[in-house]
């Protein structure tokens, strides 16, 4: 006896006497499982919720750790851009003028309407910049100032209105930003402190000891980290500015299309409610399922409490382990809830059709683990393995929603192990006193059963006619999705998380149009060096840089901005406004001079584009909204301009450093990395199962026979995206490895039941006829139920969710058919050989667990 | 008419402690600027200013990048015009590091007239110009003070009629007995200040402001200014140490009178656009009043004390 097969026989010997040993101690195992529930609620208490990009990234994380810099020294990006519409076609008329200017104020002065110690969501406002607001560097006899565009009072007269219009004309920054080029729509940004808020932000109090000689030494910055904003946060200050904007005198004037986190977290909330409802969807399907197959209650009862109790340990575990939760979570209650139900409906068969056959209950019951057992196992662990190897990609809700849906996996395969066994005792499928000669099934209402079967029993006479008929399609299927996952192309667009006529897409839709976008990336610079920005050649290196970004990207860059185009602003305006001073000043102090200046007319402003010590300073890009693949290698090439630019100061500046961050660009560094590690994920996958599968069988030949009907679903779902265009994006990456874990599970029961079969008599054929006849239908069914629980979500109004239930169910529905037609085919053809196939019946070879499990009909 | 009498008297004496309270803020205030800005005619100091952001972990607070420092020599001299509560000052900052800003110099002119708000200019040498300083008239936002967190307007003297005053109650400051006074901008002051409210803690004792809560016009408590070390200058009590902490920014700066003396003779020209233009006439007499803090480190004996 090999190494494999006495391990197989003592998991056996042991899953068979689980329901002995459970029953002795029921109250223990009761009291274990009670204290387990107890502790996962107390866990779920402790889970964090991480909606935010910068959850998608792990502290240490270069992206992060220059977007965290960034944020410390220049304030958050996360804010909230109003597009608005003027009803009457001008965002210049007094009355749009004098609407902004009412909502700038009761965005700002909201603190005179709260009661005393009362708070508000608008606390989180930092800036409100409007048409009304909005700065303007002005030369006034001696002084150089920032004034606001209108300022408090709104004229009416047209002459005083065309001035305005010409003043905000000619400033650079102005248009798209505050105002469309058709003067139709207006913008309004309010600047939040979200993710710009200290993890450690304590108050300071009349304790607060300053100790500011201990200070940090230059180039070794305290590092700095920010808490996670809440999508509560976000749903809350959202509620408020709505609450403004929606008052009859703003409704009246404009309507809005607002963008941004804050504005996108409504709609996050009601995809997440979509997807509760499609859960309960599934949940309920599959109910229904269950009730057509076992015509039991508490079939049904079990199957569902070992799910729900799965999804709360597991829960309950990530709570306890630290882990943050993120927009992931449902897929990963929905894998529980598939794999789950599989689990449980092996068992229940095997112990309902055995229980029918007229054995007695606890026979019965020792009987289903003792071969059920082996093949949960096994099914179990290729199931994690696919899951698990989605970790090596470093994006954290990817790595949650590995390591949580390996738990569900594990969490569902021990309830069914050691729990499953004393609900069946406490309410069997089939009444404990029932004894049951095997007679003929009854009749019942839709009853699909006997069709199915007289279905399958057609199956192999037709593939044996012609195996290869039947081999070549799938080989060509096979064939057609290998060159198509090699076109597949990474493609994540930020919208397709909302349905195409969502508000929010509308939205960013005439932010993307008619403004200037509803995305932006910075470029974080630090020179390393005291007063490196008052140095001519730097900033003219900057403003050639974001000159060429404006020319070479136009398709991309809307508008840039930054402290070298103030300086030329500044410099033009302190010249009597002569268009040739539109320039950097050639000389440092006249250029350390135009920036003191500026810092006297407008600090707020300049400290948001460098720092005090002129050693830090950013770009900001405002972009049109386009996907990740184009973005990829925008970007690239703007990494190349930008080395090309920091390689001209790099004598006089060598430690200098660029990095691009913001959250667009967090957003594409992380589609970056699952680019990367896409093809990885799944080979590791496939070599996983492929070893378990040849252990398993002993024979490399069966082991590959096995593999091939696996390997087509999972890269059908690749091929199909490759020839269609459709990209591969967030969610349908993960369904590679996903899909190889499922669909091994009906294989292994056909292969391990035929190998049984063949046992008997040797008789090809006549064993492929029998293992149709006893694994078909559980292979179906569990088919239905994972593919129905994945499907389900094709429905979802998210183009990403929707895809990935459209693409899961297919590759499962694709996998049935392997199982069914393919494999036979195979079966027949090759006619493997395997190692203990002189066996006697009752240890016929290492997978006997489980086939002998389906000979008894524990599947089917 | 007997219940109207009634009423009228127990209204007056509902009445009056507030009314009594209300002076005796005004009153404290009148003290402290008697204290603050009446109680010497001219200055010479050396300052430094370090501005950085900062970090609060376990109760402490530092900074979280390497400080900016802004060294200036400041002279200032005051004197009231006959008849008037507030004085005339002029005021003439000199920056002396960092070597990139040397020899930018401030002036400042502050007038004793009502609703007159004080002038600030620059003089640009490389521009050669002399440029004013924006005030929050010109565009809403003080402009700093050499890029430190205290503004143009924190540097500004407050002069009482410019504000109503009303008495929170008394507490300890570091220590120190204080009152704790709210001051609300007069609405001609208002267009002119970018606060809306000003709680001051007053030393009973000294008469000098040891601390102030500074909300803007939104109702934000903005900064927050604290006076670290007092010291007595002969009758004179000044801070000689203290922060302004920008609670929306999480910046601080810190700022220390290294030297100081008071009452020298100062020339009027010396405080005019002349010394931000004419260098070698500037120089020539900061050199001379750079003497009298060398005499009076090594005449004046100094009491310090903690606040």
């Amino acid at each position: 006896m090999s190494v494999i097969e006495r391990i197989v026989s003592r998991l056996s010997e042991h899953f068979e006497n689980i329901p002995d040993a459970l029953r002795k101690r029921r109250l223990l195992v009761g009291i274990v499982f009670l204290a387990l529930l107890a502790g996962s609620i107390f866990g779920i208490g402790k889970l964090r919720m991480d909606m935010t990009i910068e959850g998608w990234f792990h502290k240490e994380d270069p992206t992060l750790v220059a977007f965290n810099r960034y944020h410390a020294q220049f304030g958050s990006e996360d804010g909230v851009y109003i597009v608005y519409k003027a009803k009457d076609g001008d965002v210049f008329s007094p009355a749009s003028l004098e609407a902004v200017r009412g909502i700038q104020d009761e965005l700002i002065n909201f603190r005179a309407r709260l009661k005393e110690g009362e708070e508000s969501a608008l606390g989180h406002i930092v800036k409100v910049d409007t048409l009304v607001n909005a700065s303007v560097l002005t030369v006034d006899g001696d002084v150089l100032a920032s004034r606001p565009l209108v300022g408090d009072s709104v004229p009416t007269s047209p002459e005083a209105i065309a001035e305005i219009k010409a003043i905000a004309e000619a400033e650079r920054q102005l248009p798209l930003q505050f105002f469309s080029r058709d003067h139709k729509y207006g913008g309004i940004y309010i600047e939040t402190d979200f993710g710009a808020i200290p993890v450690d932000a304590e108050e300071v109090t009349d304790e607060t000891v300053l100790s500011l000689d201990q200070t940090a030494s230059p180039g070794e910055e305290k590092p700095v980290e920010f808490k996670p904003t809440d999508q509560a946060d976000y749903l809350k200050l959202f509620e408020e500015i709505k609450k403004i904007l929606e008052k009859p005198e703003y409704a009246k004037q404009f309507d809005f299309y607002a963008v941004g986190n804050t504005a996108a977290a409504e709609h996050d909330v009601k995809m997440s409610e979509e997807m509760g409802m499609l859960y309960m969807a599934a949940f309920a399907i599959i109910m229904m399922l269950l009730w057509f197959l076992f015509r039991s209650t508490s079939a049904v009862v079990w199957s569902m409490l070992t799910v729900i109790l799965s999804t709360v340990f597991t829960l309950g575990v990530t709570g306890w382990l630290g882990l943050t939760v993120t927009g992931f979570l449902i897929l990963t209650i929905l894998l529980i809830l598939t794999v789950g139900v599989a689990d449980s409906v092996h068992v229940l068969t095997g112990y309902t059709r055995l229980r029918i056959s007229g054995i007695d209950h606890q026979d019965a019951l020792r009987r289903t683990y003792k071969f059920a057992g082996v093949a949960l196992l096994l099914t179990g662990f290729t199931n994690m393995t696919g899951t698990m190897a989605l970790n090596i990609t470093p994006v954290v809700p990817i790595q949650s929603f590995a390591i949580m849906s390996t738990l569900g996996i594990l969490f569902a395969l021990l309830l069914t192990f050691y729990l499953l066994p004393l609900l069946i005792d406490f309410w069997p499928t089939v009444s404990k006193k029932k004894v049951i000669a095997a007679t003929p099934e009854k009749k019942r209402f839709l009853d699909v059963l006997p069709r199915l079967r007289s279905a399958l029993d057609q199956v192999v006479p037709l593939v044996e006619k012609r195996p290869v008929a039947f081999i070549i399609p799938f080989m060509l299927v096979l064939a057609v999705s290998i060159y198509g996952a090699t076109q597949v192309k990474i493609d994540s667009q930020i919208l397709d998380q909302y349905p195409k006529d969502s508000t929010f897409t509308q939205s960013v839709k005439v932010a993307d149009e008619h403004m200037m976008g509803a995305y932006a990336m910075v470029l974080y610079l630090d020179f390393k060096q005291d007063f490196a920005l008052q140095d001519p050649d730097v900033l003219k290196a900057m403003d050639e840089l974001q000159k060429k970004f404006e020319t070479k990207y136009q398709k991309y860059v809307v508008m840039t901005n930054s402290i070298a185009y103030v300086t030329k602003d500044a410099n033009r305006k302190l010249n009597g406004n002569a268009p040739g001073y539109e320039r950097i000043p050639d000389t440092r102090e006249t250029l350390s001079q135009t920036l003191f200046l500026f810092n006297n007319a407008n600090p707020s402003e300049r400290q948001r584009l460098v720092d005090d010590s002129y050693r830090k300073a950013n770009i900001k890009i405002s972009l049109h909204s386009y996907g990740s693949y184009e973005y990829s290698e925008v970007f690239k090439q703007m990494r190349a301009d930008i080395d090309e630019m920091m390689a001209k100061l790099k004598t006089k500046y060598p430690n200098a450093e660029v990095s691009i961050t913001g959250i667009f660009a967090l957003a594409m560094q992380a589609a970056q990395y699952i680019t990367e590690n896409q093809v990885i994920t799944f080979g590791i996958a496939l070599v996983v199962v492929s070893v378990i599968l040849l252990l398993v069988f002993g024979s490399f030949k069966v082991g590959m026979i096995a593999l091939i009907p696996n390997l087509i679903p999972a890269l059908l779902t690749l091929g199909v995206l490759g020839i269609t265009g459709v990209p591969l994006d967030f969610f349908t990456m993960m369904l590679a490895p996903i899909v190889i874990g499922i669909s091994i599970d009906d294989t292994v029961h056909f292969i391990s039941t035929y190998q049984m079969q063949l046992a008997e008599d040797g008789d090809v054929n006549a064993a492929l006829q029998r293992t149709m006849a006893k694994a078909g239908p559980g292979v179906v069914f569990t088919a239905l139920i994972l593919g129905l629980g994945f499907g389900i979500m094709a429905i979802a109004s998210a183009a990403g969710t929707s895809n990935m239930g459209k693409f899961g169910a297919l590759a499962i529905l694709m996998g049935l058919l392997n199982d069914l037609f393919l494999l036979p085919a195979l079966l027949l053809k090759f006619k493997p050989t395997f190692k203990k196939e002189h066996a006697p019946a009752h240890r016929p070879g290492p997978a006997a667990g489980v086939q002998t499990g389906v000979e008894e009909g524990v599947v089917g | 008419m007997k219940f109207a009498y009634r009423i009228f008297l127990a209204a007056l004496f509902v009445a009056a402690p507030t009314a009594s309270l209300a002076q005796d803020a005004r009153e404290i205030m009148i003290k402290v600027d008697d204290a603050t800005n009446h109680s010497y005619s001219s200055s010479v100091r050396l300052v430094k200013f370090s501005t950085c952001r900062y970090s609060i972990s376990g109760g402490k607070l530092s900074c979280a990048e390497k400080p900016r420092v802004v060294i200036f020599e400041s002279f200032s001299k005051s004197h009231r015009p006959p008849g008037r509560r507030d004085n005339d000052n002029k005021g003439l900052d000199v920056i002396i590091q960092p070597i990139s800003d040397k020899n930018t110099a401030m002036l400042s002119w502050g007038y004793a007239e009502d609703d007159k708000a004080t002038d600030f200019w620059v003089y640009l040498p490389v521009l050669s110009k002399v440029r004013r300083i924006v005030s929050v008239a010109d565009s809403g936002e003080s402009g700093a003070v050499f890029g430190s967190e205290v503004s143009a307007e924190d540097a500004d003297v407050k002069k009482v009629r410019d504000y109503t005053y009303e008495m929170l109650g008394e507490d300890t400051h570091r220590g120190r007995p204080v009152w704790k006074i709210e001051l609300t901008p007069t609405a001609s002051r208002s267009k002119r200040s970018y606060y809306g409210r000003i709680v001051s803690y007053v030393d009973k004792e000294r008469f000098i402001v040891l601390k102030e809560d500074l909300y803007d016009r939104t109702g934000r408590h903005y900064k927050q200014y604290s006076v670290l070390e007092v010291e007595q200058f002969g009758e004179v009590w000044m801070a000689t140490k203290a922060v302004m902490n920008n609670l929306t920014k999480r910046r601080i700066t810190h700022w220390e009178h290294s030297d100081v003396v008071l009452n020298v003779d100062i020339d009027d020209e010396f405080l005019s656009q002349r010394s931000l233009t004419d260098f070698a006439y500037r120089e020539r007499h900061m050199q001379l009043y750079r003497k009298y803090l060398t005499q009076e480190k090594v005449g004046t004996q100094q009491a310090a004390a903690k606040p």
